[in-house]
């Protein structure tokens, strides 16, 4: 079965103004199959974020390979990448990244711009986003007149309204209590296995990689596998 | 227009700061409307110039008199010849500045562009005291049909010994390119009968219709050779060089208000950048995001662009209503004595306008997309 | 105390930081610069034509022009005039015994081609050898000064710089449409620098002329002008009008149109409003970046009008930097510049107290454009100052 992702050989180094080009990542290799769920582990400054972001392909490898959804990242133009993001892939940050002057409703419609619907199937796109996050009583809410939960719902929302098969997650739980956190594990659980997204999770939180299906730990570059226990 | 409630949800992000530039572009393209007004309208009056149109003063300061329309109307080239009598005198104040032109013979024919109808020419010759005024010196002195005007002339005295000239408006008149101050009108028979004996048949001015523009020059010049060494000396120019030089031409005025409309544009340009920049700095994370959603640079940046576009077309417009509105309300607010041709807001200064707010936000925004395209996401999305 | 030292504190450590406020403030900088250049722009050119103006006139001179002439061109002296003019008292005599008195003609010189290419207009004076040794700040720059009895002409400075055909030996066309040979420059520092000048007599011929536009009268002391103006205004068989020089060139400079003035402070005021405009903006903008520093300020102790104060005071440092150099630019630009007007070629002067002016300006469009915002900031309590971080 061919994987959704595959990286091959990827190098990725990182240069800061005045100091030493830091090697983040030296000849990874990693594979993930279709509708994984994927926690990816590891200390700070082990290179986890720099693989969600070359997956998500807003960050481009030095050397090697990455292969998503059957494209070469690595062979794309800027425009072509952009293009491939919005049709293909799902972003979910930590700190939401809502627009605070837009309603959640229209924060969910934004990727819906670059498509050619029209506004009646985006509206109709977004009610059905809203509903699967359970949110649709707060469609017209800011996102200031939301809990820090309930803007993550609507980042998830926002990050599946185009229906893309992979969901980037970097710590989507970071900023939220424990038991909002569970709501959302339980959500991105739930995308996983009903809705077959295969969703690559970054998080140093043990308990929240306990939910994926799948769990690596990054460490001086090297991948670990680790076993995994369904929650 | 799929974008358009995320750039007006933009632009109301801050709404006072919207508002501040937005009172700042108003201020910058009044002023635009009000220079470029009054530069149209120094243009309009120079090319409503007769090319074959000559006035003939009075060389050093002295008289003219009616016995010299006979030799001018023989002259080569000549066409037609009219003769104009004045007062010039004040209004209420010395500060007031009138000049009632008093049309004498042959003026019908040589001032056909003076906007009176053939029952209106009639009523002024059978009217005495009667004059019209345009509108410009009704707003500016109160004045409407039936009302009095009484001029002062110390230099005119009347034949009873007065020196108040009391017309009777008979009717208000559109202005004409050729009178930008506005004018008043009256009759010369009128004039000349009731002034001092001694002063009967002077005449202020001649204006002399050439057969064609082509010789208006030659004209000119015989004209004065003929009178140089009469009694009453003639100075006389051609109707096109005299609005030509009364319109700013030959002088630096044209140059100062197109250059400080500019100003003014400069100044909207340099508070539209600023208020782009530092919405672009506040908003780089969420450019990050909209980078990593899909949206390409072409795209962001024509949103910002927008955002820069909007207040600058609205502002534009509100300015220049603005400045059409003083231009009308001018003649009214401005004192009596300050007099100088009216601002015109014609076509040709809304479209430049419109232009000029577009290149404004063009300028406004070169550097946010520069910022846009250089914006590393994952570097931006990094820092949250 | 308490506060002024807070204001001190606060003021030095603005000071200090001032460098990382630059970028987020060189709008004020920047506007103030347009509106002050702008701003003195126009007043440079009233500047200039007062000095060219008021600069011309000396006190033991008079100038004598036909009664109710409102300026030289509608002033005509005929000959006749002249004999009780010359032996009227009180004008001083030279040491050939001859009375010092220069009838004078004034005429207009039109199709003159400027260097632009545009055509323009000046005026000449006929000024005679006497009128000249009268007048020492009528200085030959270059060349020489005409020859009496000779079409030959002198240029002001400022004509040479505006119209085209005006170097030595270069032709200009008169009135009369005759020739006549450009054979020196001349300053004087006034407006006349934009006129030519040349021999009285030759001038009247050429031009048919049968009366004079004045007489120039050289007094025996400033004293003596009453005695000299008693007898001419009282003579029935001329009418005059008799007036010190320097009086004669005030009347002319009142008596000019007061519609430039007024678009003057007009444009002026429009662009200041707009600056003002434009400094709100700013203000609010660079409040919002320095909230973090007024937060702790105000946690730390310091009360809200100190820290209000050092805003003001910090936007009107900026708008003081932007009058400053637009009146640099200013000066640099404009400076001496001549200009062409309707009534007459004089320079531009860019005085030091336009400086102050500008700066006037400056301060009180600072004021206006950061007054509420600090007012704001000095009612703000300070755990909503804090949630602002």
């Amino acid at each position: 079965m061919t994987p959704a992702i595959s990286m091959r050989n990827v190098g990725k180094t990182y240069k800061k103004s005045g100091r030493l080009a830091v090697p983040v990542l030296n000849g990874l290799n990693l594979e993930v199959q279709e509708r994984q769920f994927l926690a990816l582990m590891g200390p700070s400054g082990s290179g986890k974020t720099t693989i969600l972001n070359l997956m998500g392909g807003i960050d481009r490898p030095d050397s090697g390979e990455v292969i998503v959804c059957g494209h070469h990242l690595e062979r794309l133009t800027s425009n072509r990448l952009g293009i491939w993001r919005s049709n293909n892939v799902g972003f979910v940050f930590q700190s939401y990244h809502l627009l605070p002057v837009l309603s959640a409703a229209a924060n969910i419609e934004l990727p819906l711009l670059l498509t050619n619907l029209s506004r009646s199937q985006r509206l109709a796109h977004v009610k059905a986003a809203l509903e699967i996050v359970a949110l649709s009583d707060r469609a017209s809410h800011k996102p200031s007149e939301l809990s820090g939960g309930q803007q993550q719902r609507v980042a998830i929302a926002r990050a599946i309204v185009t229906d893309p098969k992979l969901l980037v997650c970097d710590e989507p739980t970071g900023d939220l209590d424990r038991s909002t956190a569970e709501e959302i594990l339980l959500l991105l659980r739930a995308l996983n296995e009903k809705y077959s997204k295969t969703i690559v999770m970054v998080t140093h939180d043990q308990k929240a990689a306990d939910y994926a299906t799948r769990q690596l730990h990054l460490d001086k570059g090297e991948l670990m596998e680790r076993a995994t226990e369904v929650t | 227009m799929k974008y358009w409630r995320f750039v007006w949800a933009n632009l109301w992000r801050k709404p006072i700061r919207t508002i501040f530039l937005f009172i700042s572009v108003v201020f910058g393209f009044t002023l635009w409307g009000l220079l470029l007004g009054f530069d149209a309208n120094l243009r309009r009056i120079a090319d409503s110039a007769n090319a074959a149109r000559i006035y003939s003063f009075p060389r050093f300061g002295g008289k003219l008199v009616l016995a010299q329309m006979q030799p001018i109307s023989r002259m080569h080239f000549v066409s037609k010849v009219g003769a104009l009598g004045a007062i010039l005198g004040y209004y209420q104040q010395p500060r007031n500045r009138v000049a009632v032109f008093m049309q004498g013979p042959g003026m019908l024919e040589v001032f056909q562009d003076l906007p009176l109808t053939s029952q209106q020419w009639a009523a002024l010759a059978n009217s005495g005291a009667g004059v019209f005024v345009s509108r410009l010196y009704a707003m500016r002195y109160g004045l409407k049909a039936g009302s009095n005007f009484p001029v002062i002339c110390p230099d005119l005295p009347r034949a009873d010994g007065s020196d108040v000239w009391t017309f009777h408006v008979l009717g208000v008149v559109p202005d004409i390119p050729l009178m930008p101050v506005g004018f008043a009108t009256g009759n010369y028979d009128y004039l000349d009968r009731a002034r001092r004996e001694g002063d009967r048949g002077q005449v202020q001015q001649f204006w002399v219709l050439a057969v064609d523009a082509a010789h208006t020059d030659e004209v000119t010049r015989e004209i004065d050779k003929w009178f140089s060494s009469s009694d009453f000396p003639t100075r006389s120019v051609s109707e096109k060089s005299l609005l030509a030089s009364a319109g700013g031409g030959g002088t630096d005025a044209l140059n100062a208000f197109v250059s400080l409309a500019f100003a003014g544009i400069v100044m909207v340009v340099i508070v539209t950048t600023n208020a782009l920049r530092h919405s672009i700095r506040e908003r780089t994370t969420e450019l990050a995001v909209m980078k990593a959603m899909g949206f390409s640079n072409y795209k962001i940046t024509a949103h910002v662009l927008a955002e820069a576009a909007i207040p600058c077309l609205l502002g534009c417009f509100v300015g220049l209503v603005i400045s059409a509105a003083l231009t009308a309300m001018m003649p009214r607010i401005l004192p009596a004595a300050v007099v100088f041709p009216m601002p015109t807001i014609d076509l040709q200064v809304v479209g430049s306008g419109i232009a000029a707010a577009l290149l404004v936000a063009l300028l406004a925004g070169a550097w946010p997309a520069l910022r846009i395209a250089r914006l590393d996401v994952a570097a931006a999305l990094a820092r949250q | 105390m308490r506060r002024y030292r807070q204001m001190r504190v606060v003021g030095l450590l603005s000071l200090r930081n001032l460098h990382t406020r630059v970028r987020s403030s060189w709008v004020i900088v920047a506007a103030l610069t347009v509106v002050s250049a702008v701003l003195l722009s126009a007043s440079a050119v009233d500047e200039g034509i007062k000095l060219a103006y008021l600069s011309v006139g000396h006190a033991d001179r008079a100038i004598i022009t036909s009664s109710g002439a409102v300026r030289e061109s509608s002033s005509s002296i005929p000959q006749s005039w002249l004999g009780p003019i010359f032996d009227a008292p009180g004008i001083r005599k030279a040491r050939d015994g001859m009375p010092v008195v220069d009838a004078e003609i004034y005429d207009f010189v039109g199709s003159l081609v400027m260097k632009d290419g545009k055509s323009g207009e000046t005026e000449v004076r006929g000024i005679g050898p006497k009128g000249l040794e009268m007048s020492p700040e009528i200085k030959i720059v270059d060349g020489r000064s005409y020859r009496p009895g000779t079409r030959e002409v002198l240029v002001g400075v400022l004509a040479r710089q505006k119209f085209s055909s005006t170097e030595l030996g270069d032709q200009i066309t008169m009135v009369d449409g005759g020739k006549w040979t450009v054979v020196g420059h001349f300053s004087t520092g006034s407006f006349i620098d934009g006129d030519f000048i040349a021999d009285p007599q030759i001038l009247s011929d050429a031009l048919q002329r049968t009366s004079y536009s004045s007489v120039l009268v050289g007094l025996e002391s400033a004293k003596s002008f009453d005695r000299l103006a008693n007898v001419l205004r009282t003579n029935p068989a001329i009418s005059v009008t008799v007036e010190r020089q320097s009086d004669f060139w005030r009347r002319q400079f009142e008596n000019l149109p007061a519609g430039p003035l007024i678009l003057d402070y007009m444009v002026s005021i429009l662009l200041a409003a707009g600056a003002v405009s434009g400094i709100l903006h700013t203000m609010h903008t660079t409040i919002g970046a320095r909230a973090k520093e007024i937060a702790i300020l105000r946690m730390v102790g310091f009360g809200g009008v100190p820290v209000s104060v050092a805003i003001v005071f910090e936007a009107m440092l900026f708008a003081c930097m932007g009058a400053v150099i637009g009146t640099a630019i200013d000066w640099l630009w404009l400076n001496k510049y001549p200009l062409m007007a309707a009534y007459g070629v004089f320079r531009i002067r860019v005085t030091s107290h336009l400086l102050v002016v500008a700066i006037a300006w400056a301060l009180v469009t600072a004021l206006i454009g950061a007054i509420v915002p600090a007012v704001q900031e000095a009612r703000l309590e300070v755990v909503d100052a804090l949630g602002r971080i």
